[in-house]
């Protein structure tokens, strides 16, 4: 995913940018992301926020948000509400609380089944998301395999909740402040697109510092959180 | 219609109960700090927007006459309504105040009203007769744990802030003077109970004030002191399940009293500072902090004001633009149906008969002999009313 | 051509940390606190499963909502049901709380406009944003000798304050889209000529312009340091 802004325009709902995709993609087929939208000829914008291009031919709008709209193959974390049959219900923040079967873990058969409870944390992908149906979460990938994926469980560690862009923005290969805080410290992170974040240090102090930059980094250039970091690592 | 509230997790619950045997809060917090205090004034008398953190409260006054109580009939009353609306928390009830809003509101009741901080022998104007009533509205705006605390803060200040009408009586009359043919009157204050939460963990050896909600969550139970600047103390309860020994409710005392203090002198300098402002007929919302530990970068970049110039506005006369308007006119009616040059209707409605046949239909049939109509003889001549009464009987 | 001003406008968004959405908006000394949560959960009896359902609550200062506040609410409502993609989310609701601060007049517009940031600052999917105006027709104390039309005997009043509003004798709020500035959505009150109606509906497209300058300017001050 890149993020190359086209131009430095804000886009509010309804607006028509036809003329501006013609200029980078002229007489080609597009993608339309999120918060684009196709009526009639023209393509309307109904998120406000930014416009952004990722190449060959992909746009799409980001904008502020905190809840989570499930979209396919997204990994998020979600925490077990309760069971339903032979589903987990597990709440990842959408209007709908997503399904994870017992079956959809790494060795998992009708004998052996996960033992999770009220509570626990899981990471997974979406396998179902559309919007008339309930979500449903896999934490196996397409060979069975858990690949990182499944229960969440390490003592020193927090979950808290951030706005989604945060999340797609720490994400994004261009965001440096992951990596440069790899460097400095030892720490564990799993992101969740739909906003949560699970995050591992040594101690509580460190996690509860990491917590506060990560939320703070939200309105933080590249620049500024090389700043920031430079001031805590002296 | 409330909505579903985010299950906890066990990370959170574990990292919170651990971080608190450390001495940590997961905020960045030490055990004893309160978040940052913020007091908005408005306009209106008796307004008052008040943020805790990220928990935010607005309170209202509003005084109006009733007739005092038989029990007490040369005192008037007050009143403490509690709102707990969605805004506050997604799975708040806006119509039905819930477990949490009764318990605010009982406590609220216990601190302000049964401590009698409030003069009400002063809002009597006729004993056995008038009295004035005054409500305190409180509303939740975010619920981030703590409301209470907030809300008393609120209530407190807003009371204070309130400037009630003045009246005069002339025997049985009373004359109420309005903003302004008279300066209006300050409520009167004995003294300014405010409220300290403290939220217990670790079977309640460890305390913690000002809990989030988070902390409010996970905690063993909480102990609520409402204290004045006096070191009266005017209401204490303890909920959850708690076993607190007799050194730590002291303890507790004192912490509770050095914040009441702290607030009182703050409450007391937001007030006479809104007084000057007002004076110098500055317009401008105040707003206050207590303490400026960390203020966001966040404020400055959400908020934006428009700019004056841009506030002139030019008033278009439609004359320049009939034109366009007339052909816009000619050009729109898809959804109507056209009768002729002059009548359209909207829908697919049934054609105008009336029109075809004319004015000569009426004179055909013959005026209904009514009564009523008889005995008024103006309205046999005016022709309207003629079309009306066949409209009734055909 | 006559000149009135249009009142100061501010708008802080993202102020709540409970909603999805939230917006403290004031236009003149007329401040309201909106808050959208949505696409939410929504009770299997409440369910619609072509299109997601809107609530509005509007929360005076005093007292419990009365008659007034729910004819208020569900005009709020039709507007907002008409802006939102709503077959976006089947089986949802979209809940928009308006919680009065501070009423100096033109109430109306001011909430409509704080809804319709609050929807933009929840991410919500819309069609456009709709924009309010409010205009009060107001006899003339004294009438002056130096106006260009001498033939009108009223002021138009953009955005009039509670005392302007009670003198008036008509009170208009137009509703308009930010796209087209095509009218959406009318409430008026008191009676009025067409050509009146005409003037201040001529009049409040123009301003509707302005302040979607404004919607403009204050997403971009939010998401100016949001951009990589």
């Amino acid at each position: 995913m890149l993020l190359n802004n086209v131009g430095e325009h804000i886009y509010l709902p309804g607006d028509v940018i036809n003329s501006k995709i013609q200029t980078v993609c002229d007489g080609e087929t597009v993608r339309l992301g999120p918060g684009l939208s196709k009526h009639n000829t023209d393509v309307t914008v109904s998120k406000a926020g930014s416009l952004c291009f990722g190449p060959p031919n992909t746009f799409w709008i980001d904008c502020h948000q905190k809840r989570y709209i499930p979209c396919k193959g997204e990994n998020v974390i979600g925490v077990i509400s309760g069971k339903q049959g032979d589903y987990y219900k597990v709440d990842i923040g959408s209007s709908d609380q997503a399904l994870l079967n017992f079956l959809s873990f790494e060795g998992a058969s009708k004998r052996n089944r996960p033992n999770l409870s009220p509570g626990d944390v899981v990471f997974g992908k979406l396998a179902i998301a559309n919007k008339h149906m309930e979500p449903e979460m896999t934490c196996v990938d397409v060979n069975g395999k858990a690949n990182g994926m499944g229960l969440v469980d390490d003592k020193y560690g927090i979950l808290f909740q951030t706005s989604l862009n945060l999340a797609r923005k720490l994400l994004s290969p261009d965001c440096i402040l992951l990596p440069e805080l790899g460097s400095r410290l030892a720490f564990e992170v799993i992101v969740g697109l739909n906003g949560k974040i699970a995050l591992f240090c040594k101690s509580s102090a460190q996690t509860i510092t990491l917590m506060k930059l990560i939320n703070e980094s939200e309105y933080l250039s590249n620049e500024q959180m090389l700043d920031v970091l430079k001031g805590m690592f002296l | 219609m409330p909505l579903r509230e985010p299950t906890l997790s066990n990370l959170e619950n574990n990292f919170i109960v651990n971080a608190v045997c450390d001495n940590r809060r997961y905020d960045g917090r030490r055990i004893t700090d309160a978040r940052d205090t913020q007091i908005t004034l408005g306009l209106d008398y008796g307004c008052c927007t008040v943020s805790l953190g990220e928990t935010k409260v607005m309170a209202q006054v509003a005084v109006e006459m009733e007739r005092p109580k038989e029990s007490r009939p040369s005192e008037g009353s007050l009143h403490i309504h509690v709102e707990m609306s969605t805004l506050a928390s997604g799975n708040f009830d806006a119509s039905k105040p819930g477990e949490l809003g009764i318990e605010i509101q009982r406590i609220l009741e216990r601190s302000i009203i049964l401590s009698r901080c409030l003069d009400l022998e002063e809002l009597c104007i006729r004993v056995g007769e008038r009295s004035w009533a005054v409500h305190l509205y409180i509303h939740v705006l975010c619920y981030d744990g703590n409301i209470l605390d907030c809300a008393s803060i609120a209530a407190i200040t807003s009371l204070k802030h309130f400037r009630r009408p003045d009246i005069t009586v002339e025997g049985k009359t009373v004359l109420v003077h309005s903003i302004e043919e008279r300066n209006p009157l300050p409520l009167t204050m004995h003294h300014m109970p405010f409220c300290t939460t403290m939220a217990f963990f670790k079977d309640s050896k460890q305390l913690l004030v000002d809990p989030t909600r988070i902390e409010e969550k996970v905690m063993d139970g909480k102990l609520i002191i409402s204290i004045n600047n006096h070191k009266e103390v005017c209401c204490m309860q303890i909920c959850g399940q708690v076993h607190i020994s007799k050194p730590q409710i002291l303890h507790s005392t004192d912490v509770a009293y050095l914040k009441s203090k702290e607030l009182s002198e703050f409450v007391k300098n937001v007030l006479t500072d809104d007084l000057k402002y007002k004076q110098n007929g500055e317009k401008e919302q105040q707003v206050s902090l207590l303490c400026k530990r960390n203020l966001h970068v966040k404020e400055n970049l959400m908020c934006n004001q428009h700019k004056k110039e841009n506030l002139l506005v030019e008033i278009v006369n439609p004359i320049t633009t009939t034109e366009n308007f007339a052909s816009e006119l000619k050009k729109a009616p898809e959804w109507l149906t056209k009768h002729d040059s002059k009548t359209v209707s909207v829908g697919e409605g049934l054609i105008n008969s009336w029109g075809k046949v004319g004015s000569s239909f009426f004179k055909s049939i013959k005026k209904p002999e009514l009564p009523n109509l008889e005995s008024n003889s103006e309205d046999e001549n005016d022709s309207d009313e003629e079309i009306i009464t066949l409209n009734q009987t055909s | 051509m006559l000149l009135s001003t249009l009142s100061e406008m501010k708008c802080k968004q993202n102020v709540l940390k409970s909603t999805d959405g939230s917006v403290e908006f004031s236009q003149g000394d007329t401040v309201v606190l909106v808050g959208a949560y949505g696409p939410a959960d929504c009770k299997e009896s409440k369910q619609d499963v072509k299109e997601a359902i809107v609530e509005v609550n509007f929360r005076p200062k005093i007292g419990i909502p009365g008659i007034a506040e729910k004819y208020l609410e569900q005009f709020v409502k039709g507007v907002c049901e008409s802006c939102i993609q709503r077959s976006l989310h089947p089986r949802t609701t979209f809940s928009i709380i308006v919680q009065v601060i501070q009423d100096r007049g033109s109430l109306l517009s001011c909430a409509i406009n704080g809804t319709s940031m609050a929807l933009q600052d929840a991410g919500i999917s819309m069609k456009f944003m709709p924009v309010a105006v409010t205009v009060a027709l107001k006899h003339k104390e004294e009438v002056s000798m130096e106006t260009d039309c001498g033939t009108e005997d009223y002021d138009v009043i953009f955005s009039p304050s509670l005392e302007e509003e009670e003198k008036a004798f008509a009170n208009l709020t137009l509703v308009f889209d930010s796209v087209k500035s095509e009218l959406v959505s009318t409430y008026a009150s008191g009676p009025m000529t067409s050509f009146q109606y005409q003037q201040c509906l001529m009049s409040a497209k123009n301003v509707s312009k302005s302040i979607v300058q404004f919607f403009r300017d204050s997403v971009s001050k939010k998401l100016a340091a949001d951009v990589l």
